[in-house]
């Protein structure tokens, strides 16, 4: 059972995790690293661009993790892993809001694709995006983020979020042209 | 229908979600067509989610958050992820698969080697007790005992004893029984010269009983021979037998052969050169570059080398290998006016020219060191190889070894390079 396992579905794997009624703890940890492979990029880009300060966004990152696993031992029921993922860092990503003031950072890594690129004309944009979305509401980019990064459809953002569908929707397309606003000078060089 | 009274923007927001109805494809390119604001718009949008797809920082767990999760969970961080150790942890990670084959193969072989091998001596024992006859060696020196055949009887042969050489000495036998034997080497030409014989005869006679007594001190009255030919083929077994009457080369009546001298011929038979191989050896190693791609599995043939080998002598060899292996790279670029961080794994494909020294072997090892040159899809490849050939049997040689590999590549006028360390195991047959 332990070889494999990147044969097994999203909800198998989910299965696996428990070790509280008997199950075997080296094929949890087993389904555990693999669903960390497949959806831990997903929910790292969700807390990453969701929250400016790239610490947090690493603290919450972990804490998602254990706390699915540990919500695992106890969950019967599972029909979308990554929705459930991306629900627990959402909540601690509120939570990490409310108790820090937010405020416009530029973490190392920004700097560093904004300042000392060799070409940065051509590398800037990915940083001036993590920049502009610091400028959108929370509301927009969340939404961006879940359908852009982490490819959520707008009914799956909907039941993330608390939202319609439509409502999905509508922030999404709000959010895009917001940063088209921002990034207009720079989205202009590039078609030159 | 709630799509009727959507903006063209809007239309084409649905349209690069996949959501548009197909029935507003035709409305959303005709207004496209007829609007320069739209196209901008739409250049941009595709801009924007290629910078998102793009944003490797994102996508990236960092090693400490990764090591942080599992140490807190108890587990150990997946090696692909990198983990705590990074590199090293990886790459012991991956060392337990070869280990274990190396472990396997070992026992395989000692177990072949020790009861096929037992076998093959008792059979070997066996044989040697219904030989009937035994031929004499042909030796070279002219004071061993010419006979063609001895015909021993099965139930004569005492035991087998190894003899140690000593250069430059006859050959002394043991007469047991004078009188009869020398009555039956009598010359019946005429008096004098049977007088004559028999003084001789008496005086040889005399000198080996002398020889006798020395040598009947010495336990179970060893026949000491020797020609300098025979070191080559030391040690010697000599059988001891009872009741055969043969003459010494001078007419010494031997009553009684006491010991017969057999060669035996040494378990080594020389290697022949030149001579052709073909290996197949398994890959298993870490490419010191950490990437957070999965490797590409490689359609089953993957981690894997397949060769052919000639080798000129014992020391020296020349062939051509092929393998294919994953590499981890990770190289920047610029796609569609972007700067983008690649980070993969592909399983490359590589032919490469081998030479290969090898050492004198001992104890059934035979250590040697390899260097390959060659190329793969993406850029020349070079690779060193040190290990050792273990030979259970003469058609099959076992190989295990460490190997450091170095691979470069091009991506944009800029050179990137990837080394990769590991083991290597295999087989290799000789024709």
């Amino acid at each position: 059972m332990l070889k494999g396992m990147e044969t097994y579905s999203d909800i198998e794997l989910f299965a696996f995790l428990r070790v509280e009624d008997g199950g075997d703890r080296r094929v949890s940890e087993a389904a555990f690293k693999e669903i960390y492979n497949r959806l831990s990029p997903r929910i790292y880009a969700y807390c990453r661009r969701v929250l400016s300060d790239a610490e947090r966004a690493q603290d919450v990152f972990q804490d998602t993790f254990v706390r699915f696993y540990n919500s695992a031992q106890k969950e019967r029921e599972m029909t979308n892993v990554p929705a459930f993922l991306l629900r627990i860092a959402r909540n601690l990503c509120l939570n990490a809001k409310r108790d820090n003031q937010q405020h416009i950072h530029v973490s190392f890594e920004d700097y560093h694709y904004a300042d000392h690129d060799d070409k940065l004309e051509n590398k800037e944009l990915v940083g001036l995006i993590t920049k502009a979305l610091d400028y959108l509401s929370p509301e927009y980019r969340e939404v961006f983020v879940l359908r852009e990064y982490d490819g959520m459809s707008y009914a799956e953002i909907g039941e993330i979020v608390g939202i319609s569908e439509a409502t999905a929707k509508i922030r999404s397309f709000r959010a895009k042209n917001k940063l088209r606003e921002i990034l207009a000078p720079y989205l202009a060089d590039l078609e030159k | 229908m709630e799509e009727l009274n959507l903006t063209p923007s809007e239309l084409l927001h649905a349209y690069l979600d996949g959501e548009l109805d197909a029935g507003m494809e035709p409305q959303m390119f005709a207004t496209l067509n007829s609007s320069p604001d739209l196209q901008t718009e739409m250049r941009e949008l595709i801009a924007l989610r290629r910078a998102v797809r793009d944003d490797a920082v994102a996508f990236t767990p960092p090693l400490a958050s990764t090591a942080a999760i599992f140490g807190t969970l108890g587990f150990t961080a997946p090696a692909v992820i990198g983990g705590a150790g990074g590199f090293l942890s990886g790459w012991i990670g991956k060392a337990w698969i070869p280990a274990l084959s190396a472990a396997l193969g070992v026992a395989a072989t000692w177990a072949g080697f020790t009861f096929f091998g037992q076998d093959q001596a008792q059979n070997q024992t066996f044989n040697q007790a219904e030989v009937q006859p035994v031929t004499q060696p042909q030796f070279a020196s002219e004071q061993i005992v010419r006979t063609d055949t001895v015909f021993v009887p099965k139930e004569t042969i005492r035991e087998v004893v190894r003899v140690k050489i000593v250069p430059q000495e006859k050959i002394v036998y043991v007469n047991t029984t004078p009188q009869t034997a020398e009555s039956q080497t009598q010359q019946p030409s005429s008096r004098e010269q049977t007088t004559k014989q028999q003084t001789d005869n008496s005086q040889q006679t005399l000198t080996l009983r002398q020889s006798l007594l020395a040598s009947a001190a010495k336990p179970d009255n060893i026949i000491e021979e020797q020609t300098p030919e025979l070191l080559r083929y030391a040690p010697l077994i000599v059988r001891r037998t009872a009741g055969s009457s043969l003459l010494s080369p001078a007419g010494t009546p031997l009553a009684d052969i006491v010991n017969t001298s057999q060669e035996q011929m040494p378990d080594y038979v020389p290697e022949t050169y030149p001579k052709f191989l073909l290996s197949m050896r398994g890959l298993s190693g870490s490419s010191l570059v950490n990437v957070t791609a999965q490797a590409e599995s490689g359609f089953g043939f993957n981690n894997v080398a397949v060769g052919a080998m000639y080798w000129f002598n014992q020391s020296v060899g020349v062939g051509v290998e092929i393998g294919r292996e994953p590499y981890a790279m990770n190289f920047r670029g610029v796609s569609n006016n972007v700067q983008v961080r690649y980070d993969v794994q592909p399983s490359l494909l590589w032919a490469s020219g081998m030479f290969q020294v090898r050492m004198e072997p001992f104890s059934g090892l035979q250590p040697f060191a390899q260097l390959n040159a060659g190329f793969t899809t993406y850029g020349p490849i070079g690779r060193v190889i040190a290990g050792t050939y273990y030979s259970p049997m003469k058609q099959l040689r076992l190989l295990g070894g460490f190997e450091y590999s170095h691979l470069l590549y091009t991506y944009q006028n800029t050179t990137y390079q990837t080394p990769k360390v590991g083991f290597t195991y295999g087989l290799l047959f000789q024709f």
